[in-house]
């Protein structure tokens, strides 16, 4: 089967989005020896939306790839594939293999209605019993709250009560969390296969991000590609380590908003566990970049389910995810953890890697994931890692699994 | 210094990142190459002169221990943090200054890009000065 399935990855630096979306074109299918790719995955960074925008990217690509080619994609905080590691441009994969059948799905509104955006995903999936899954999915958006702009931290608890009422508005209006923990639960009811997915991201700033349908860019949406045909190996790493603090969390019934944490006042007893000082206005503006170095989690089916600090409304903590549980256990990351935890995945030979990473790898790591790369690059002919705002995945045994700071790869 | 230097389009792209206030490629006392100081956003002009104190002797750290592997330093200056990438086998540095709050890791890979391109150059140039 190797011999005939071909991939080229492709790579554009240009800033023109049109441009860009040639290059990137072009450069992928050269390595595809003449054939016609059965998919296309295209992924780039949020500038091209100052520099002629995502539908002009599209326009590129198509001025290039066959018509009626499967195509999917989004914006991503990063990316890393044979030429290099990247945080700026696009970046592509194309797949030939004679005996394959694909499709997508669609399904928009994914933060007003999960539920509903899965039913009709699946329902817009042309394929029957596919070997495996990818998937795609709006990311977060920081709401903008009147009167107040864009802040994860409002220290007021008149305002937090406030902005705690209108958060069922913001899901509506499309903003907030990205769901993807859901929108993964929901999923597992209708599919039979492995799947590996991401949330799309922009470059950490979680303002905005987008997806792509064929020769549509969407955004609040989520893709789903089945793929048929051959059956690649899936694995899973992460990163995180267990701080031996565990708290207990009194939690409202949307499971997200924290009342108490440990009998005590949220927000004062969050602060006090992770020791940062909530009188210091720095400390505080920072909150955002520093949560996601204290992830919190729950143990369920043996597994670590990660829940991101999202807001402090005032008094109470809002976690990005539902939580499953009323105990939970803080976690730490770190660049030399995320490094040998990497080798164990990265050392295995392989033709082709298509993988999602935690965006928070790159910020921890910086200049330093080439050390990644070059991980992969002495193992892997082929390959393009995506980093994005969290990861999917569902297993043979179809249980749903959405993680953050992870590796998460398929490869044959 | 023309517009058709391929270090200094390498340093423009850079400026084109959002929160790349400002970048050139330096060493001690002197500013090697460094874009039209007009494409600088105006946030770096309130602590410019503090910042160009602060670098003269920061580099006098790179040129002491550049022999002995000195890769990155940076430093904090309100609220301004300057980064700079050495060039290896010089005393020259590819210079940044973003935000403090700013998304460094993500920052940080393209600074590593520029200067792998920045060494490439270099190295071209070498080759044919070595041939002529």
């Amino acid at each position: 089967m190797n011999e005939e399935l071909k991939a080229g990855v492709g790579l554009s630096r240009k800033w023109d989005a049109r441009e860009a979306g040639r290059e990137v074109a072009l450069s992928a299918l050269k390595h595809l020896d003449g054939e016609n790719p059965k998919f296309f995955l295209l992924f780039s960074t949020i500038h091209y939306e100052k520099y002629g925008g995502f539908q002009e990217l599209l326009n590129g690509v198509w001025d290039v790839l066959p018509e009626g080619t499967p195509l999917m994609g989004g914006t991503v905080a990063g990316f890393m594939n044979n030429y290099g590691c990247y945080t700026r441009g696009a970046t592509a994969l194309a797949v030939s293999y004679p005996n394959m059948d694909v499709a997508i799905g669609v399904g928009k509104n994914t933060k007003r209605n999960p539920k509903n955006a899965v039913k009709e995903c699946i329902s817009t999936l042309k394929i029957q019993n596919p070997d495996f899954y990818i998937e795609l999915v709006s990311g977060p958006i920081i709401p903008t709250f009147p009167g107040i702009g864009k802040q994860t931290v409002i220290k007021s608890g008149l305002l937090g009560k406030t902005m705690e009422k209108a958060i069922p508005t913001l899901f509506k209006s499309n903003m907030g969390t990205d769901r993807a923990d859901e929108i993964l639960d929901f999923l597992t009811d209708y599919i039979n296969a492995p799947l590996l997915g991401a949330v799309c991201y922009d470059d950490g700033k979680a303002s905005k991000n987008y997806q792509f349908y064929g020769k549509e860019v969407l955004d609040n949406s989520m893709v789903l590609m089945g793929i048929k045909g051959f059956k690649p190996n899936f694995e899973t790493v992460s990163a995180l380590v267990p701080r031996n603090i565990r708290i207990s969390v009194s939690l409202k019934a949307d499971r997200r908003t924290c009342t108490k944490i440990n009998n005590n006042e949220a927000t004062t007893e969050l602060y006090k566990i992770l020791g940062w000082n909530e009188e210091n206005i720095r400390e505080v503006e920072r909150f955002y970049s520093q949560a996601f170095y204290y992830p919190f989690g729950y143990y369920e089916n043996d597994k670590v389910h990660v829940v991101m600090l999202g807001l402090i409304l005032g008094k109470d903590v809002y976690f990005a995810n539902r939580i499953k549980s009323n105990e939970l256990e803080l976690f730490g990351l770190t660049g030399e953890k995320i490094l040998s935890e990497s080798e164990k995945i990265f050392s295995k030979e392989s033709n082709l890697m298509y993988g999602v990473i935690c965006e928070t790898y790159i910020e921890t790591l910086g200049n330093k994931i080439y050390d990644l790369k070059n991980l992969i690059a002495s193992s892997t002919k082929d390959y393009l890692m995506v980093f994005g705002g969290g990861e999917s995945i569902i297993n043979e045994n179809r249980i749903p699994h959405h993680l953050y700071e992870s590796i998460n790869i398929l490869r044959i | 210094m023309n517009s058709d230097d391929p270090l200094l389009k390498i340093l423009e792209d850079l400026l084109k990142l959002d929160d790349i206030y400002a970048c050139m490629i330096a060493r001690r006392n002197m500013v090697s190459v460094m874009p039209d100081t007009n494409l600088f956003n105006q946030k770096i002009m309130d602590v410019w002169d503090i910042v160009s104190v602060a670098m003269k002797n920061v580099f006098g750290i790179i040129e002491e221990y550049t022999s002995v592997g000195l890769d990155v330093m940076e430093f904090r200056l309100k609220n301004h943090s300057v980064l700079f990438f050495v060039i290896p086998e010089t005393d020259n540095a590819l210079v940044a200054i973003i935000p403090s709050l700013a998304n460094k890791g993500l920052i940080e890979v393209e600074m590593e890009n520029a200067r792998r391109e920045i060494v490439e150059i270099l190295n071209r140039e070498e080759e044919e000065l070595v041939k002529a």
